[in-house]
């Protein structure tokens, strides 16, 4: 589990230390930018972690933070109870036993694949190392290719070869950058499940980095929402997505559209009509509409025309103008017809959540 | 390895949608068959003519080497052989390995490390292209031999005793290792820093998120990443030496080429001087092998996707002694020949001595020398890029074995010294066309040869540059291939073409020993006139002719590399 520290509350049980901490830590590019900012995050052993936001929200640079390619300006980061960042004090990346798996793999180029392996292998010698690196492939499934080249394999199987490198010295942590951006995405999923189970055996603490809501909701344990360098909101990923602490977090832990209204305690009132409220609220308020909580129904009274559908095989997407000209999308089977034009009535299937207006 | 990581991802989508004649239906209706066929005929002609001739002077030598007398190869092999190899190797090795020290070490520090001063490094240490080692010879020498300008002064101003001032000792290997390494380290120091500047930021950290520290990751990832880059600019040092005539000589440090130029010049036995330049022909053999094979290796070196520049290191207190380095370098290479020749010209021309005035009798005078060079030069360099244009274009388009041949054949001269190409043209036109041998016709012909490969190791790149894309877009259009030619692929190519015109106009400006072979009588370029003033040690005189030479070539070079900023890099970038 992970937590805010100063934030909401503990989420998950501290069982020793934690085995990532980062303290108070921010970290300007060229002065004044600056590209996390006093974030504090601590991840516990054996837990996977992601960070997720758009681009440019700093979660990159948490990554570089804690494998030690970057300094952090003020902060301190800790891995496994001890510093490894701060004031005075900096161990470089090869002495903190972090493994990386980079965006482009940045595998070696001009070593073959068991030769990659092998290069993390440092302070082992001959017979250990040839062992070793056999086992990494066989681990990964790559058993057979160690004589090949980067180029010369699959981006999936580049992929492979960049986690056993970075499994190779058995470091206690792993990072992943974007680690399916790079990849097909007819075969994302296959690849995330196979590299979920190959993180679970290897039984290390990973975090890795993405803009991709499915994937991050799919693959974490706990999730790390960032947004312009701060971290807005950490837990189990079902819990962010259905109890976003602001509007940002709503918007940026999965699809969604927002409609303004106005809280009366347990009810609100917006575009269609009265609705429940997961949390009382009173005044002007904005209601998060996920397009599974509302179901859609034909009706020449109802408050909303159908734009247009987004057809995409086993449902569809329906985008409504409401007559208070806010636009809500809601997803329905694919056998339904809403055709454009149609007048409907949104409901929602249970309580909503809102945020106060302007938060 | 193309610095950009720049995304590519919407080209394929047009490109197929340009392939697939479902969409352009009239495509094929528009460009008939013939007419395509047409001009691949006259490429392939043109090819074939432009190969036979670049290939001449090889077979000539060749023909000239096994039809000699088995006694000359004995007399050879017993006598002057074993000497002339060992002193030739030992200053390839020398010179090479010294060229690839500094010129490697020079690009890790302005491109990875935070030296004060890098864009200004880079312009400064380019530069000594331009100067020809054997002008740079020439400066040590007034500056360095035993009564030159420092042991003048250390004995004149600071009343040492005459002739016991030590001197480094510049005329035998060492002084030519130095002379024409600090001249030549540019070809690897250009390539090294590209190389440098172009590697992936994430595969130095991926090195030391291994476990590897600073030392060894540039050991084991970024050297052997730059290595094929390293290796070409080797090679063309490795050749350059043992092509070079001119600072042998002057250093009087015995070598394949001085040895074939007097026995062309005593005229003994031409057969022995064609049977030496067989033998120097096959020295550039392994040179060339190691380097193919590197660059096979290099080939799959292909930057990845999501590129990021690579970090520079903090100097810290090795700030100092870097920079000192690097001033040393620059100073040596560039500031010792230039003030030097400076100082000796104003010298000539403030304080004539007797020896000035017999010299500037019955001499046609600097100008003129400099007009003769210009314009032989430009005429070879326009010569040799249209004949580059045919092979160039064919190799480029129909890339096939045989192609690659005649590409091969037509840049095989590029492996012959210019000694040899002077050799071999007279000894061919001699026998076959003695109205042309000693004219300016047939200088042009031997300049036009040694700048051909010049102007085609740049042609064919430009041209493959070119994106097929383009010119299947035009011809969709409906322009007949020689317009698409004329209109998409030469404008396209232009930045590429002009450079490769200037690294020819270059050659031919700097060659030295075709120039003495072929010259008609009277006609001097400058280059002739700098070696004919320096053989009789009156170094006034051959100063003013070097700073012109210099002069000459450094105006187009630094043209190029303003454009290059925007052309040839350009034009790169759009291929991807």
């Amino acid at each position: 589990m992970a937590e805010v520290a100063g934030g909401r509350g503990v989420l998950g049980q501290r069982d020793g230390a934690p085995a990532i901490e980062l303290r108070g830590v921010s970290r300007r590019y060229g002065g004044h930018l600056t590209a996390v900012q006093d974030i504090s995050l601590s991840v516990t052993a054996g837990e996977l972690l992601a960070l997720l936001g758009p681009s440019g929200c700093g979660k990159s640079t948490t990554l570089m933070l804690i494998a030690g390619l970057e300094a952090p300006d003020e902060g301190e980061v800790w891995l496994h109870g001890r510093p490894v960042a701060r004031p005075g004090l900096f161990v470089p990346p090869e002495a903190r036993r972090v493994g990386l798996v980079f965006q482009n793999f940045a595998l070696f180029p001009h070593l073959s694949v068991a030769e990659n392996v092998a290069y993390a292998l440092a302070d082992r010698d001959g017979g250990s190392r040839a062992r070793r690196t056999v086992e990494l492939l066989d681990l990964v499934g790559l058993s057979g290719a160690g004589r090949r080249y980067p180029h010369e394999i699959s981006g999936g199987q580049q992929q492979r070869v960049a986690v056993a490198r970075a499994l190779a010295n058995e470091p206690t942590t792993i990072l992943l950058d974007e680690p399916f951006s790079n990849l097909d995405a007819a075969r994302r999923s296959e690849l995330r499940e196979e590299l979920r189970a190959l993180l679970r055996s290897a039984v290390v603490t990973s975090v890795f980095v993405t803009h991709d809501q499915a994937e991050a909701l799919a693959l974490a344990d706990s999730l790390a929402v960032m947004h312009e360098g701060r971290i807005l909101q950490v837990g189990r990923p079902r819990q962010v997505y259905d109890e976003p602490t602001t509007r940002i977090v709503a918007g940026l832990s999965g699809p969604a559209s927002f409609l303004r209204g106005t809280g009366a305690g347990a009810t609100g009132v917006c575009a269609l009509g009265s609705i429940v409220l997961i949390e009382p609220a009173v005044g002007p308020i904005d209601i998060l509409i996920r397009p599974e909580t509302v179901g859609l129904k034909r009706d020449s009274q109802g408050p909303g025309v159908v734009e247009r559908s987004i057809y995409q095989g086993p449902d569809q997407l329906i985008v409504i103008r409401l007559d208070s000209d806010e636009r809500i999308t809601v997803r329905v089977p694919a056998f339904a017809t809403f055709e454009p034009g149609a007048r409907v009535w949104p409901r929602a299937y249970r309580p909503l959540r809102a945020f106060a207006a302007g938060v | 390895m193309g610095g950009s990581g720049r995304d590519s991802r919407p080209r394929p989508a047009i490109r197929s949608a340009l392939t697939g004649s479902a969409l352009f239906p009239l495509t094929r209706v528009r460009a008939p068959a013939v007419s395509r066929w047409r001009l691949t005929w006259v490429l392939i002609l043109g090819a074939l003519a432009v190969a036979f001739v670049a290939a001449l002077p090889l077979f000539v030598v060749a023909g000239r080497a096994v039809t000699a007398a088995p006694s000359v190869w004995l007399g050879l092999w017993s006598g002057q052989i074993p000497g002339l190899l060992g002193n030739t190797l030992a200053l390839v090795v020398a010179t090479v390995s010294f060229a690839v020290v500094i010129g490697v070490a020079l690009a890790w520090l302005t491109e990875r490390t935070d030296l004060p001063g890098a864009p200004l490094w880079r312009w400064a240490l380019a530069i000594p292209l331009v100067i020809p080692a054997y002008v740079a010879a020439l400066a040590l020498i007034v500056l360095l031999r035993r009564g030159g300008l420092i042991d003048r002064f250390l004995t004149g101003a600071l009343g040492a005793v005459p002739g016991t001032v030590p001197l480094p000792d510049l005329f035998g290997l060492g002084g030519a290792t130095l002379t024409i390494a600090l001249c030549v380290f540019p070809y690897v120091y250009l390539p090294a820093a590209v190389a440098l500047r172009s590697q992936d930021r994430a595969l130095e950290d991926a090195s030391r998120l291994a476990g590897r520290g600073r030392v060894t990751t540039l050991i084991r990832v970024t050297l052997p990443l730059a290595a094929p880059a390293i290796a070409a600019g080797a090679l063309l040092v490795g050749l350059y030496v043992l092509s070079d005539f001119g600072t042998v000589s002057l250093l009087r440090y015995r070598t394949f080429t001085t040895v074939i130029f007097n026995q062309f010049a005593g005229q003994i036995d031409r057969s022995a001087a064609a049977c030496l330049s067989v033998i120097l022909i096959v020295l550039t053999t392994p040179m060339l092998a190691v380097e193919a094979l590197l660059s096979r290796r290099g080939r799959r070196l292909a930057a990845a996707s999501g590129w990021r520049p690579p970090r520079r290191h903090a100097l810290g207190a090795w700030r100092v002694p870097a920079l000192g380095g690097v001033i040393l370098v620059a100073v040596l290479s560039l500031g010792v020949p230039l003030f030097t020749l400076g100082g000796l010209a104003l010298q000539g021309w403030l304080a004539p001595t007797d020896v000035d005035r017999v010299w500037s009798v019955g001499n046609d005078g600097l100008g003129q020398q400099t007009l003769n060079s210009l314009v032989v030069s430009a005429l070879a360099a326009t010569v040799a890029l249209t004949c580059a244009f045919a092979p160039a274009l064919l190799a480029a388009r129909y890339p096939s074995w045989p192609s690659r041949v005649l590409l091969g054949l037509c840049l095989s001269a590029a492996i012959l010294p210019g000694l040899i190409v002077g050799l071999a043209l007279v000894l061919f036109l001699a026998t076959w066309a003695p109205a042309v041998h000693g004219t300016a016709l047939g200088l042009g012909l031997g300049l036009t040869l040694r700048a051909l490969p010049s102007a085609l190791a740049a042609a064919e790149p430009a041209l493959r540059g070119v994106p097929p894309l383009f010119e299947r877009a035009a011809r969709s259009l409906g322009s007949s291939p020689v317009a698409v030619l004329r209109r998409i692929t030469l404008p396209l190519a232009a930045p590429g073409l002009s450079g490769g015109w200037v690294l020819a106009f270059l050659t031919a400006m700097k060659e030295l020993p075709t120039a003495l072979m072929m010259r008609p009588p009277g006609f001097d370029t400058l280059p002739v006139r700098i070696m004919a003033a320096a053989n009789e040690s009156v170094y006034t005189q051959a100063a003013p002719p070097a700073l012109a030479l210099v002069a000459a070539t450094a105006l187009p070079l630094l043209l190029l590399a303003r454009r290059g900023e925007r052309g040839l890099e350009g034009a790169a970038r759009t291929n991807g």
